[in-house]
């Protein structure tokens, strides 16, 4: 909204506005930290004081015993381990089957296609947690319960509508005029897939590779439903130390820490993308 | 340009396809199957015809967590990216001008990184760590916060108010990620036609209104079908967070608790299935109506 | 951590109560490992001995005996610095193989259908098999002859009779015993002995003078008695039960376990929850409804509530917030009325933490003699100093100093005498009628003290849970 050189505009000119949206500014993100800096203060106290009646909000003795404890648990190393393995193999195999699948839909029109599209649409609806009975069964007939294997394809299906959906609208913006130009020039229908369409799709691959890995890395419900205590990843290890072990409160907070780098590394790394790979997707989707 | 075009069909869709054919569609044929059954989980599946079905009419715990979902799925949604609107706007021509630029508030860039935070926490932290922030006496930091002299608020020892918790931790956790969505929707909305409106004599209100708002709608829409997801699950909040999990007195028992429970601790998968029938034509029910509004969206 | 773990492992051998009676509703991973093979065909070559008085169960001296033991909150210390040292000393000849493991299933399960078995397992923990369905495969070797014979070190009684009342019952499947189940809990109201010396307060005997005590302790600035809503509501469901109990004798909880029509309107019952509703309504906070049990206990460590319902795992949970000179101490619930069938000492306590020998091992007389020597006095000693677990041998840490609660614990079980009663079992039964009596016991204890509506609200979740078919019933007698 320009100021323009006649004054005519006024948005966000008046002082007390500015004042007043700058403080909302402040609250806002105050609340929206707090969890995280909630996290950071119980970590390094030392455990009595994590476990005094009163809240601090400071530790009063700074201390790296929560962290030494975390990772001296015997299945956090492996639980991580585990974790990582999983969604890397969800988030790659989502990219490369969901990358294909837009293309299908965004540059063919075919019998099904509408069909296809509504199933995508309402897949993502589901609240998996109804198909935990079936697809336990299923995994179990095929020998992938307790496998990081079985785990990763579940998550795979639950990644793909998102990716799909996201990747279809980024590849429904490149012009098809670009892919005929580039088929007069000689170039085949699939060099034109590779050289042409998925360059130009790459914030869309960053932006769901984002979204996947959250999703992947955060989940716990399934895993925890397949898999035995050896083969869970660190939230379900975490989650079976929030409510086994109340108490344990700052170890647990140091987990939570470590946990959440891969995600924030990963988040760091592509935050300038991440907002035009959203939007890009939405608006067009 | 048709040429060719069904190997490439093929062979693109093959895997998906196959994907959702074995872990959706057979899946929930197998839950129907299962909803007509009295299993436990174990043993042999023995039919009882609609049994399941009219045992959770007659289920009050049932019609109540219905009721907190269709809660869930009203509220979320606009609390959420109404807050999220407001915050993206201030965002984004909160701070006034500068050279004829319109900027966000002081440190918009940073807000944008802090506001995907809870984004990147685990649930399963977020519950625990709000599960502090509500706690039912002193030691929790809201009543901390109070004044001495008043008695602790029950939070989510309430049952007039534990789900009203919940709900407030579900906005908290979606609410940056929507500002960040918005923001980039508006700055991709040409500056151009802010200054032709606002050449017309348009107010802030208006402007709000008249142009944001329309051009967004699409991103509004994913929105509000992402948090349509979220309501309808809650699970893992309720699950941590709530007395006696989806207490106090089942004031915030939600489908996907019952779901949970009856098929991992009270054994009954049959019963459990047909909760899961019941979910699977809600959510489609609200897929449909979802996509009957976004219908303009060339599908 | 760990610490924590032993503790939590401890608390929920509550809930291991559900495979002693051999009727775990075993989840998720359960579904994994739910058959157990084969049972008929004999083992060949089992190992036999001469009976003789120094021999009562006729091992065979010279053969090996293989023994599995849990590797989790308690521990593996007992089995390989006291049970098996003692065991050597006995049969120097007779080797004896160890295991120790976190995943009995996982371990023992394919050896047990394989029909290659170790002789004596301790079956615990998450991954722990479902007992019953061993038992009823014919893997369980019957006991009788282990309990019938003389006691290791107590000259002149049988193992049976060296047993705290109920412990072989505990582990009989259709009146034949299977299963040892070892480790004992006691429950009651703990309290801080110190705190109450103090100030004078005595343990009330009667309801009365539970009230009025109650109203000094509020006075004194102490909330009275205190649990929490949150997470731990079932014990509170287990005072109220057990004061049920006492006031009709266990029959009470008998017919609740066994779905009897009437068994929650029972007078007994309702009496029960006017006299513990009066509790709640007058001596709680409101704001426990949200607490975590953790959170209630550290407060009672503070000396900020006096009386708290627990099992004897209590005092080792809290050991790290216990202050110094915080002594725990248990009392039993009560009397509620002059009337009460069970004297005001009757207390409830429970076995736990399953040992079997195996019927198709190539040794099951040596996994016997071993369970011999476990069930012996000095070895429960050991075992109780070990793991600060009480064991079903009676008076075993009689007269020894080995902690405040735990000797407490063991005071209270020796002047109940006979009147030490197990309990019900409808929790681990019904999960779902479990859950259901949390909230209504919440709704009673926080909520005004309605004993009409808490009965009739558990009488409907009863008798539904009765008439619905798609549920497995069981029935104790």
């Amino acid at each position: 909204m320009a100021r323009h050189d006649e004054g005519v505009v006024t948005v966000g000119r008046s002082r007390v506005g500015t004042f007043f949206a700058n403080s909302t500014g402040i609250v806002f993100g105050l609340v929206m930290l707090f969890p995280v800096y909630w996290v950071l203060n119980t970590a390094f106290k030392p455990d009595k004081e994590v476990r005094s009646f009163t809240p601090t909000f400071w530790p009063h003795e700074f201390t790296l015993d929560n962290f030494r404890s975390a990772l001296g648990e015997e299945l956090f190393i492996p639980s991580m381990i585990n974790g990582l393995i999983i969604t890397a193999l969800a988030v790659a195999a989502a990219l490369v089957v969901g990358f294909l699948a837009a293309l299908a839909i965004a540059r063919f029109s075919f019998y099904g296609r509408r069909a296809i599209i509504l199933v995508v649409l309402a897949v993502q609806l589901v609240p998996f947690l109804a198909l935990l009975i079936p697809l336990f069964l299923m995994l179990q007939g095929a020998g992938l319960t307790n496998t990081l294997v079985g785990v990763a394809l579940v998550y795979l299906v639950l990644l793909l509508p998102y990716t799909v959906w996201t990747l279809r609208g980024f590849i429904s913006g490149i012009p098809r005029e670009l892919d005929e130009a580039a088929m007069i020039d000689g170039c085949t229908r699939a060099q034109v897939f590779w050289r042409i369409i998925l360059p130009l799709t790459g914030p869309g691959l960053v932006a769901t590779s984002v979204y996947g890995f959250i999703q992947a890395w955060n989940e716990f419900i399934i895993i925890n439903t397949l898999n035995d205590p050896k083969n869970q990843n660190l939230m379900a290890w975490l989650l079976y130390n929030q409510t086994e072990r109340g108490t344990a409160w700052g170890p647990l907070m140091a987990g939570a820490i470590i946990t959440s780098i891969p995600v924030v590394i990963f988040f760091l790394i592509i935050q300038r993308n991440i907002a035009t790979g959203l939007t890009a997707g939405a608006v067009k989707g | 340009m048709r040429h060719g075009k069904y190997p490439f069909i093929i062979g693109f869709l093959a895997v998906p396809v196959a994907l959702y054919a074995t872990f959706v569609v057979a899946a929930y044929v197998q839950t129907f199957q299962l909803s007509l059954t009295s299993w436990s989980g174990f043993g042999v599946i023995k039919y009882v015809g609609f049994d399941n079905f009219v045992k959770l009419w007659e289920d009050e715990l049932f019609w109540k967590s219905l009721r907190h979902n269709a809660y869930l799925l009203f509220l979320l949604p606009i609390l959420t990216i109404a807050l999220a609107l407001v915050f993206a706007f201030l965002l984004n021509v909160g701070g006034g001008t500068k050279g004829g630029v319109t900027r966000g508030v002081w440190g918009s860039k940073f807000y944008r990184v802090i506001f995907f935070f809870p984004q990147l926490m685990a649930l399963a932290i977020v519950a625990v760590i709000f599960g502090r922030v509500f706690s039912s006496d002193k030691s929790g930091m809201l009543n901390g916060l109070f004044p001495d002299s008043w008695s602790p608020w029950l939070f989510l020892a309430d049952e007039r108010w534990a789900l009203t918790c919940i709900l407030a931790v579900l906005v908290w956790q979606a609410v940056g990620f929507y500002v960040v969505l918005f923001s980039a929707g508006m700055g991709s909305i040409g500056e151009e036609i802010y200054e032709a409106a606002a050449l017309d004599g348009a107010t802030r209100v208006t402007l709000f209104f008249r142009i944001t708002l329309p051009l967004l709608w699409n991103t509004i829409q994913t929105g509000w079908v992402y948090l349509g997801i979220a309501a309808f699950d809650a699970f893992a909040l309720v699950n941590i967070m709530t007395v006696d999990r989806g207490g106090p007195d089942g004031a915030t028992s939600v489908l996907a608790m019952m779901i949970y429970r009856n098929t991992f601790e009270y054994s009954q998968v049959g019963y459990a299935s047909a909760l899961g029938v019941v979910l699977f034509f809600l959510t489609l029910t609200f897929a449909a109506l979802t996509l009957r509004v976004t219908r303009r969206d060339a599908v | 951590m760990s610490e924590i773990t032993k503790s939590e492992l401890d608390r929920r051998s509550l809930l291991r109560r559900a495979a002693a009676v051999g009727l775990a509703a075993t989840p998720a991973v359960g579904m994994l490992s739910a058959c157990v093979g084969g049972g008929a065909e004999e083992t060949a070559n089992q190992a036999t001995g001469t009976k003789s008085a120094d021999n009562p169960l006729g091992i065979d001296p010279k053969k090996p005996v293989e023994i599995v033991i849990f590797d989790g909150g308690l521990g593996t210390k007992y089995a390989t610095d006291v049970d098996t040292p003692m065991y050597k000393k006995k049969w120097p000849e007779s080797e004896v193989k160890f295991t120790a493991t976190q995943e009995v299933s996982t371990i023992v399960q394919p050896r047990l259908n394989a029909g290659d078995a170790p002789d004596m397992i301790n079956n615990s923990g998450a991954k722990m098999m479902d007992f019953g369905a061993i038992v009823a495969a014919g893997q369980a070797q019957d006991l009788s002859e282990l309990f019938a014979a003389p006691s290791f070190d107590i000259p002149g009684k049988t193992v049976a009779q060296t047993l705290v009342p109920g412990a072989v019952e505990q582990g009989s499947y259709d009146g034949k015993p299977f299963a040892v189940n070892y480790s004992y809990t006691v429950f009651g109201l703990w309290y801080n002995a110190t705190l109450f010396e103090k100030n004078g307060w005595t343990v009330p005997a009667t309801w009365a003078d539970f009230t009025a005590l109650c109203d000094k302790i509020k006075a004194a600035g102490v909330v009275p008695f205190g649990y929490a809503g949150s997470n731990a509501a079932y014990y509170m469901v287990r005072a109220l039960l057990t004061s049920a109990g006492k006031i009709g004798t266990e029959q009470v909880l008998k017919d609740i376990d066994n779905l009897k029509p009437g068994a929650w309107t029972a007078p007994a019952v309702l009496e029960a929850a006017k006299a513990w509703g009066e509790i709640g309504t007058k001596y709680l906070e409101k704001s426990f409804l949200g607490l975590k049990h953790t959170e209630v206990q550290l407060r009672q460590n503070q000396d900020k509530i006096a009386f708290y319902p627990c099992g004897s795992w209590l005092e080792n949970e809290q050991a790290k917030d216990t202050p110094p000179g915080f002594k725990y101490a248990v009392a039993p619930y009560p009397s509620v009325t002059a009337s009460d069938k069970l004297p005001a000492t009757a207390i409830n306590a429970a076995a736990g933490e399953i040992y079997f020998a195996s019927s198709k091992g190539k040794n099951p007389r040596g996994g016997m003699e071993y369970l011999r020597v476990m069930l012996s006095k000095q070895a429960a000693l050991e075992f109780t100093k070990l793991t600060k677990s009480l064991t079903v041998v009676a008076g075993a840490s009689d007269g020894i100093e080995i902690s405040p609660g735990l000797n407490s614990a063991n005071d209270a079980i020796t002047k109940a005498g006979k009147d030490v009663f197990m309990g019900y079992l409808f929790d681990t039964w019904y999960k779902k009628l479990h859950d259901e009596s949390l909230s209504a016991v919440n709704d009673l204890m926080f909520n005004g003290g309605d004993a009409q509506k808490f009965c009739d609200r558990m009488e409907t979740a009863a008798q539904a849970l009765a008439k619905d078919s798609s549920v497995k019933k069981q029935t104790r007698s």
